[in-house]
């Protein structure tokens, strides 16, 4: 008679995400990246006609965005001790003022980082919950930086310069990539089992 | 396994940050007047009444974090110097890669720039349309490289 062994929670394959080896996509790069770039050329395109046919109400909601953006910044200065205000897309403190463009917000970011979720092949359901996913993580993950910079130029504006240039050029690519890379294997490539009955 | 990612992690910021003020420093310039040497002629070539070579500098900054990914990556060849050969020269391809689509983004901005700098779509020049879609493209096109020449090492990071 065969014995039911107890499986424990370590060694359940329910636990245990399945992956083929490496990811199938990117063994066919080329056709993933003709996929990519005509997705975010899609998307960008979208936008840019948005801005063509309804400028007023496109500057609005960039200007909303930006404002909320302007508005956390300003109450994260507040919260570390450093007095500002947020007025539309502009913060004031003692020492320095700011503007929040659309770069400053994760547009751009968020953009590229939904197009490279849709060209990947996997369900929709795994796609919609990567974008609805990074639409907010990369909004957070924003303002976290503008913060941080505000803080920075609060101090020096030399640091606040170099720090500037870092964090919206060289750090924007990098989240990019974990961002989707943290996606495809945790969430695109993630697999269940079905339980074996344990006892 | 948890490990490797953690230290794919570390060295991606590493390299970045060292990447990053190497190429503040040192670099942008001396890359600024190569690019200008050959935008310049190319662009007077199909544009022979350019007034203004424009060059934005926010352009060039891909290529740290491009170096940053592309050293992160642990070598997916078993022999160590057969390797690393490999890497050196898929970095090489993949820095003369992004020279190339620099070339080729600035030389067409600067003849919409040159040519087309009255006209408007309402309120907006029309120049900021071709420039706008260079400036997200040019932030996609490091990572396209990179998955097009490491995608043996991506994928081993994947699994």
């Amino acid at each position: 008679m065969a014995k039911l062994q107890k499986i424990s929670s370590e060694d359940s394959p329910a636990s245990k995400p399945i992956h083929p080896a490496g990811s199938s996509a990117l063994a066919r790069p080329l056709r993933f990246c003709a996929f990519f770039l005509l997705a975010l050329t899609v998307a960008l395109g979208l936008y840019l006609l948005a801005i063509a046919l309804w400028e007023p109400k496109v500057s609005w909601l960039v200007t909303g965005l930006s404002g909320s953006v302007a508005q956390v910044v300003s109450l994260c200065l507040n919260l570390v001790g450093t007095p500002s205000s947020a007025q539309g897309p502009y913060i004031s403190t003692d020492r320095l003022q700011l503007e929040i463009v659309l770069e400053c917000t994760g547009f751009y970011e968020s953009l590229i980082l939904m197009a490279a979720v849709v060209a990947y092949p996997c369900p929709w359901k795994r796609k919609l919950l990567g974008l609805f996913l990074f639409i907010g993580l990369i909004y957070v993950i924003n303002l976290v930086r503008m913060a941080g910079l505000a803080v920075i130029g609060q101090y020096s504006m030399q640091l606040f310069n170099l720090a500037h240039v870092f964090v919206v050029r060289i750090s924007s690519i990098l989240i990019i990539v974990i961002l989707w890379l943290w996606w495809i294997k945790s969430i695109a490539l993630h697999e269940k089992r079905e339980t074996p009955l344990s006892g | 396994m948890r490990n490797e990612k953690l230290l794919f992690l570390g060295k991606l910021v590493a390299f970045s940050l060292v990447g990053f003020y190497i190429w503040e420093k040192y670099l942008t310039g001396f890359y600024g007047e190569i690019l200008k040497g050959v935008v310049k002629p190319v662009t007077l070539f199909f544009s022979s009444g350019a007034q203004k070579i424009f060059l934005w500098e926010h352009f060039y900054y891909v290529f740290p974090p491009f170096v940053a990914l592309a050293l992160a990556l642990r070598l997916a060849l078993p022999a160590f110097g057969e390797a690393l050969f490999s890497k050196s020269l898929r970095l090489t391809l993949g820095l003369a890669g992004l020279f190339l689509w620099h070339i080729v983004l600035l030389v067409l901005l600067n003849l919409v720039f040159n040519n087309l700098s009255t006209a408007t779509i309402g309120k907006i020049q029309l120049a900021f349309f071709p420039y706008a879609f260079g400036s997200v493209l040019n932030m996609a096109v490091p990572v396209v490289i990179w998955i097009i020449l490491f995608k043996k090492e991506v994928q081993v990071l994947l699994s």
